[in-house]
């Protein structure tokens, strides 16, 4: 993840969301290599509303090539996520498509030229942001390579999936996400709910629990060691007196579980806590 | 040239098999002989009071094939909603020991298999439906007078999904489903779900 904020120069700009489009065309991996640091952004700012444009110079970006008609020309439409940091007051965003500018590389090795389309990025597993963790079909595989190609590029896929570049896909998933998450407990609890319901969720062990005054408070002096502990607590305020409890739970907790290598162990680490409306 | 390239997509298909590894834990879902009761919550507030709660045990054989295994907890999804609070919406036992609820695996993870019950408190039968089950089965008590608290054991489940499965149709069509997350030692995790059949 990266901060934009400062143009080249030198004019500080806070964006709210950025947005590239264009379409080149270029001979050399040089071309593309130079291209992949000059690039010409169309910035729209939320705050102003209005659209702003700036010759924009980034050093690892990183995007998704499409072909046209003419295999020389490529079409790039990169979307950035915004990721507002409130301490700050700054405009954090990162580029959603980061690793696949690799596939492209290795691709290139078997067709001495790009030629990946926009469906790649809904081919690899666990790359899209939509919730569908879709394993790509035999026929999305083929449907767009040239028929003497498929088997050394299919070799090349799969290698590239399971290979490092896989672990970076899941890596690039995860920031994704982990933006997306600090963007809904930024909209509100609703939003937060909303958010914990997705698969990516439950992989990374996102839960709430519905807290008192007096949960939280030991919490937060340490009384309570961890959830079981927490849960007990809850079991006998309710059973003192259930009504009383259920009007005292104005706190929500959200909570992640993390696996803890020096003690070998699953630990629950509190994400953020609501104050209820 | 076709040969070739049927030859092509076996080749793939295979590879994309062999990925394939044996999971660290299995889940079965048992036919539970755990008892179906009536109860009164929260949930039936003024705009339900035709209904009344149904607890619905479900029986899970959780079985560990792997000593890596370092983390484990459920996920409940009603509808893909997923069910927050383990004591009130839904409720997770030892099937050996059903004194108190589970809230957490971590003294399990060393049994070869675990069989859990798990009482879902979410969903709502009219009362006429609850009444004329209790008569059914000569029960001598009415869902009418429940009060807050109280509960009204019906029959056991398996008993109940064999002679009137027209009180799971209506269930089947909202979709339960259960997600296991599991840590494996150097923190790797694994998502089983399954879906719940009535």
């Amino acid at each position: 993840m990266y901060a934009i904020d400062k143009l080249p120069n030198g004019v500080i700009k806070k964006f709210s969301m950025l947005k590239l489009r264009t379409t080149t065309t270029f001979k050399f991996q040089a071309d593309i290599n130079k291209f992949k640091r000059e690039i010409y952004t169309e910035a729209i700012n939320l705050d102003a509303n209005r659209l702003e444009s700036a010759n924009y110079s980034v050093e690892e970006m990183s995007t998704f090539f499409k072909t046209s008609k003419n295999s020389a020309q490529i079409y790039i439409d990169e979307e950035i996520l915004e990721v507002p940091i409130a301490a700050r007051g700054k405009i954090a965003v990162k580029n959603f498509g980061v690793k696949l500018i690799k596939f492209a590389k290795e691709a290139a090795k078997v067709y001495e030229q790009f030629e990946i389309l926009k469906e790649m990025k809904e081919m690899i597993p666990e790359l899209s942001s939509n919730e569908k963790f879709n394993m790509p079909s035999l026929s999305t595989f083929v449907g767009f390579i040239p028929q003497l190609a498929v088997y050394s590029f299919g070799v090349e896929v799969i290698g590239w999936m399971v290979k490092d570049s896989f672990r970076e896909s899941n890596e690039t998933l995860d920031e994704s996400m982990w933006a997306d998450w600090q963007n809904a407990k930024a909209r509100g609890l609703r939003y937060a709910q909303d958010f914990i319901q997705s698969k990516w969720a439950i992989k990374n062990g996102f839960k709430y629990v519905q807290l008192s005054r007096e949960m939280i408070n030991k919490l937060l002096k340490g009384e309570i060691k961890n959830l079981e502990q927490l849960k007990n607590l809850r079991e006998s305020l309710m059973s003192k007196n259930y009504d009383e409890y259920q009007l005292t739970l104005n706190y929500t907790a959200f909570y992640t579980t993390n696996y803890n290598e020096e003690i070998e162990k699953d630990i629950i680490l509190i994400d953020s806590i609501f104050i209820n409306q | 040239m076709k040969k070739n390239n049927l030859f092509n997509y076996i080749a793939i298909l295979l590879l994309f098999t062999f990925c394939k590894h044996i999971e660290p834990v299995t889940v079965k879902q048992i036919e539970s002989k755990e008892i179906v009761t009536f109860f009164v919550n929260v949930k039936n507030g003024p705009d339900k009071k035709d209904s009344v709660s149904i607890t619905i045990p479900t029986e899970f054989e959780i079985t560990l094939n792997s000593s890596k295994v370092r983390g484990l907890d459920l996920y409940y999804f009603v509808n893909k909603k997923l069910l927050v609070d383990d004591l009130f919406d839904y409720q997770v036992y030892n099937r050996n020991n059903k004194s108190k609820p589970i809230y957490s695996f971590d003294s399990y993870l060393r049994e070869k298999s675990i069989n859990i019950i798990i009482k879902e408190r979410n969903h709502l039968i009219s009362k006429n439906d609850a009444n004329a089950l209790l008569k059914e089965y000569n029960i001598k008590r009415s869902v009418n007078d429940l009060k807050f608290g109280d509960t009204i054991k019906l029959v056991a489940f398996n008993k109940l999904v064999t002679e009137n499965k027209k009180v799971f149709e209506e269930l089947s069509k909202i979709n339960d489903s259960i997600f296991f997350r599991i840590t494996l030692n150097k923190g790797d995790v694994f998502v089983k779900g399954e879906k719940i059949n009535w």
